[in-house]
């Protein structure tokens, strides 16, 4: 509305810049009547410049006040959404519990691969002694394998934080146009990656398991 | 003709733990000389010091993917004929087909077991 109006006042504006020129160009027989048109147009100018210009500040005042509620109503919502609880607590605590899911695992893992490194190697020509290892790193293992139920906790903990940013992403989503909701949003970091992904045909592990089973694999390769 | 269990393996994987049960595994069917790479510049700067009998790598790795090390090998005059496993989690067929196209021996999808590993080398070998 304000472009389009700056549009017509700079058009009109023009117009009549270009009457007045023509009127004082003309010869001197002419000079008084067109030095009274001259005026007459300048005051008709004047006129509807201010008319414009009244109308005009009027539409960017609705403008800046329409934007400025717009601000206002998007604020009030980040703010019960818990835009900085999420931030400062919840999410970095799901990274941690992230880090320490992985942390645990490999633990895990590695106790009891130690166990069974141990069983590998060890020494056969005494049974007695043998069974008396297996049955100790035996016992060890089923300690390591403990893990499962913390991880699966932090996990838990995890997909909660998840679900509660889906949501509430979902009710921001709601309060914006939806061209800016449609955004894509990338920064390029982010788009160089997705684009490394794509020429590398880096899928990752499929969710429910793999895409194409082993024997699918092998009827490729015979 | 069994398998010749003597000759050098390069195990390629970012993930440590990995690297350790292949290597295990690797031993129970009775390979000795191991080695191992935590991506594919590393395997590809091994491989030009050192002939490999074998390769089994990952595919998800950075600088260099198991699929960048693969199509390395196969343009190299010197290493193309390294016989080459993929034991990969990507379990897409467009990988499958892609790791083919680029000249893969063999394809196993994670998780797998010490049968699978044994198979696939038995087959690259052409047992």
């Amino acid at each position: 509305m304000a472009k389009s109006q700056v549009l017509d006042l700079s058009e009109f504006a023009e117009k009549q810049a270009e009457a007045i020129v023509a009127c004082v160009n003309k010869g001197a027989v002419s000079e008084r009547l067109d030095m009274a048109r001259a005026l007459d147009l300048a005051r008709s100018m004047t006129d509807s410049l201010g008319e414009t210009l009244r109308t005009l500040d009027h539409g960017f005042a609705d403008a800046v006040r329409d934007a400025a509620t717009d601000i206002h109503d998007l604020r009030e919502e980040l703010g019960s959404l818990g835009v900085d609880k999420m931030r400062e607590e919840q999410l970095p605590e799901a990274g941690q519990e992230l880090d320490a899911v992985v942390e645990e695992t490999e633990k895990a893992t590695n106790r009891i691969m130690e166990s069974a490194e141990m069983i590998m190697g060890a020494d056969r020509s005494d049974p007695a002694a043998f069974q008396e290892m297996v049955d100790a790193q035996m016992i060890d293992i089923f300690e390591a394998c403990t893990f499962q139920d913390i991880t699966g906790q932090r996990i838990a903990k995890v997909v909660e934080t998840l679900q509660r940013l889906e949501t509430r992403f979902d009710r921001l989503l709601a309060t914006l146009p939806k061209s800016e909701a449609d955004a894509d949003g990338s920064t390029d970091d982010e788009k160089a990656r997705d684009a490394r992904k794509q020429e590398q045909i880096l899928n990752g592990p499929q969710v429910n398991g793999p895409q194409v089973d082993q024997d699918d694999i092998d009827a490729l390769f015979d | 003709m069994a398998v010749d269990t003597s000759i050098p393996v390069l195990v390629v994987d970012d993930y440590k733990t990995m690297v350790r049960i292949i290597r295990n595994l690797l031993k129970q069917l009775g390979f000795s000389d191991i080695d191992d790479a935590k991506d594919g510049q590393e395997a590809l700067e091994k491989m030009q010091v050192r002939k490999y009998g074998l390769v089994i790598s990952d595919w998800n790795m950075e600088p260099m993917t198991g699929y960048e090390l693969l199509k390395s090998v196969r343009s190299s005059e010197t290493l193309q004929r390294t016989p080459f496993i993929m034991v990969t989690a990507e379990s897409k067929t467009e990988n499958v087909v892609a790791a083919k196209k680029a000249g893969v021996n063999n394809y196993i999808v994670k998780p797998f077991n010490a049968a699978t590993l044994k198979s696939k080398i038995d087959a690259v070998f052409g047992e």
